[in-house]
């Protein structure tokens, strides 16, 4: 199975190519160019030196989210419109659990992934490794701050491996709690397209693909007038947000 | 010769739209996924939620395109899309899903201003219309007074120092409680209304005789609305519309006119979304004739953003291999005449 993955959810803008499990290829940059300049050249590249051609591919991969909501929508309609010419079915991938998959061989303890949502707020889940070398999801991924994730992780009584780019900003409300955490060197602390690819595979295995009609970004977050309208709606004080963001967002 | 047929895509505001144009001139398919719904629950466009939407739509939409013009992208020679300019968020979700499809297909890009694609409008709905022109671009968020010298090549006469001409019809129509979009709710309204009940003033800027400025016009009907609440007067809407559209009219038609007598043409073109208004079109027409000048204007749906003014504006790129790189970037402020 030949999988064409993208990840640009942070700041990290990555492309890669995977045959059956095997990463063949992966383009990252982390600088500050835009995604909407760097994501299709760095496909375009990857896929000449490959020798790959769009219509070869059997799986478009794309990180959905949570994370940046342009680069999210960049990496999105870039995939869709890879997708749609050959009806080629896509794998709408999770970022946290992409960035676990990235992962996921090296590591024997609770991953968690971690975005930076601003707000004083991550975007954070929580994976551990089961038998047949699949991910077990034990925090569902949730917009928290540092000390309520804190509060979760202690409710799972595992140690804790930190990866992503929220992962130095909730650092010490973890060890303040008393948790036996440790962060992923800076190689394997980014969000990356193999990571992206490496999930794809599994959801596939699973039957999890979806069109390219139906591929669309998962924020986590309502937008900024959607949230003051359910305020304004329910003063009341009942969480408003999207189910996902813990009560406690609402402190931001 | 044969045809050359483009797929568009144009997402600058809240319209997702996406046309296959043969040859520059013939709109095949024009499907446009207004938000309108969503965004008057917040009176006007919320760019996040526009964005959202956007990506939600826009692959049905390209394949409503296809499906429309009879066409698979194995029909199509190029791919053009709207790179400036909008809202970014907006921008970059066309922009980035018009590289994927013109890269996956192996089919040239080309990047289109948004303006030079109202203006290719009316290519569409006159077949026989060629430059030079004088043209009139009013819309939501634009208000251009422009030289087209060829397909390729404009000059920027004026432009509204301020508001945009669209934007003060939304600004005064949330004033007197008509709602979004502001433009036909007063275009409406107004035909009940006396045009000359009440005399707004109109802006003349030294200097620069062919610019434009609105937002005087607009704080003059809202000091009108203050005070007649100080005094206890109810204000008679219809009138106070009419009037108010009458001032903007009157600037818009005067400046195009004095544009047409100092450069002798025999052409003036409207466009834009506020090129729908009715009082606009009436007005323009009746100097246009008095002038012995031809005047065009496209029909409704080629006035509101859509996808086919951009493939017929990229028509003409695609003569002069004016081709876009896939590092193509939305530019919110882009230029009328720039080139990427």
């Amino acid at each position: 199975m030949k999988i064409l993955a993208i990840e640009s959810a942070t700041e990290s803008a990555s492309c890669a190519l995977t045959q059956d499990g095997k990463v063949v290829a992966e383009f990252t940059l982390q600088n500050k160019q835009t995604h909407s300049q760097t994501l299709l050249p760095m496909i375009d590249a990857m896929c000449t030196m490959t020798g790959t051609r769009p219509e070869d591919l059997d799986v478009v991969a794309v990180s959905r989210g949570p994370g940046s909501f342009t680069g999210l929508r960049i990496g999105a309609a870039t995939g869709k419109g890879i997708a749609l010419p050959f009806d080629k079915k896509m794998a709408s991938v999770p970022t946290l659990y992409g960035m676990a998959c990235a992962i996921r061989e090296a590591a024997d303890r609770l991953i968690v992934p971690v975005i930076d949502a601003r707000r004083q707020h991550v975007y954070a889940a929580g994976y551990s490794a089961g038998k047949d070398g699949t991910l077990v999801e034990e925090l569902g991924e949730c917009v928290i701050s540092a000390s309520t994730l804190a509060g979760k992780l202690q409710t799972l009584d595992k140690p804790v491996l930190l990866t992503g780019d929220g992962a130095k900003a909730v650092l010490p409300a973890l060890l303040e709690a008393g948790l036996d955490v440790r962060v992923c060197p800076p190689s394997l602390c980014y969000a990356r397209a193999a990571g992206v690819a490496l999930a794809a595979e599994g959801m596939a295995a699973r039957g999890e693909l979806i069109s390219s009609d139906a591929m669309a970004p998962e924020y986590l977050r309502l937008s900024q007038a959607e949230r003051k309208r359910r305020e304004a709606q329910n003063p009341a004080g009942h969480p408003a947000e999207n189910p996902k963001e813990s009560p406690t967002g609402k402190e931001a | 010769m044969k045809d050359i047929r483009i797929l568009a895509i144009e997402s600058s505001c809240d319209e997702t739209a996406a046309a296959v144009v043969a040859n520059g001139r013939e709109a095949l398919s024009n499907i446009i996924n207004s938000q309108i719904d969503v965004h008057t629950l917040y009176g006007g466009v919320v760019p996040e939620i526009a964005s959202r939407a956007h990506i939600q739509n826009i692959n049905p939409v390209i394949r409503a395109a296809l499906d429309g013009a009879h066409m698979t992208l194995d029909d199509i020679d190029a791919v053009a899309v709207t790179y400036g300019p909008g809202l970014v968020g907006s921008l970059l979700v066309g922009v980035a899903e018009a590289k994927a499809l013109a890269w996956a297909t192996g089919r040239p890009l080309i990047g289109v201003h948004h303006i030079e694609g109202h203006i290719a409008a009316n290519y569409l709905a006159y077949k026989d219309l060629k430059p030079p022109f004088a043209a009139l671009v009013v819309s939501g968020g634009h208000t251009h007074l422009v030289m087209v010298q060829d397909y390729d090549r404009f000059e920027i006469i004026g432009r509204t120092r301020d508001d945009a001409a669209g934007e003060a019809f939304d600004k005064v129509a949330r004033a007197v409680g008509l709602g979004y979009p502001g433009g036909p709710k007063i275009d409406k309204e107004a035909k009940n209304g006396n045009p000359h009940a009440i005399e707004f003033p109109i802006a003349h800027i030294d200097g620069a005789p062919y610019d434009f400025s609105f937002s005087g016009i607009k704080s003059a009907v809202l000091n009108y609305l203050n005070e007649a609440k100080m005094k206890g007067e109810t204000v008679n809407r219809a009138d106070l519309v009419a009037s108010f559209q009458q001032a903007i009219v009157t600037t818009l038609v005067s400046h195009s006119m004095q544009l047409v007598r100092e450069r002798n043409l025999d052409k003036l073109v409207i466009a834009g979304g506020v090129s729908a208004n009715s009082a606009l079109r009436a007005a323009m027409k009746e100097a246009c004739t008095a002038e012995g000048v031809a005047f065009y204007c496209p029909p409704l749906i080629l006035c509101t953003d859509n996808a086919a003014m951009i493939g017929s504006a990229a028509y003409y790129e695609y003569c002069k291999g004016n081709f876009a790189g896939w590092d193509l970037n939305a530019v919110p402020n882009l230029k009328l005449g720039q080139r990427a």
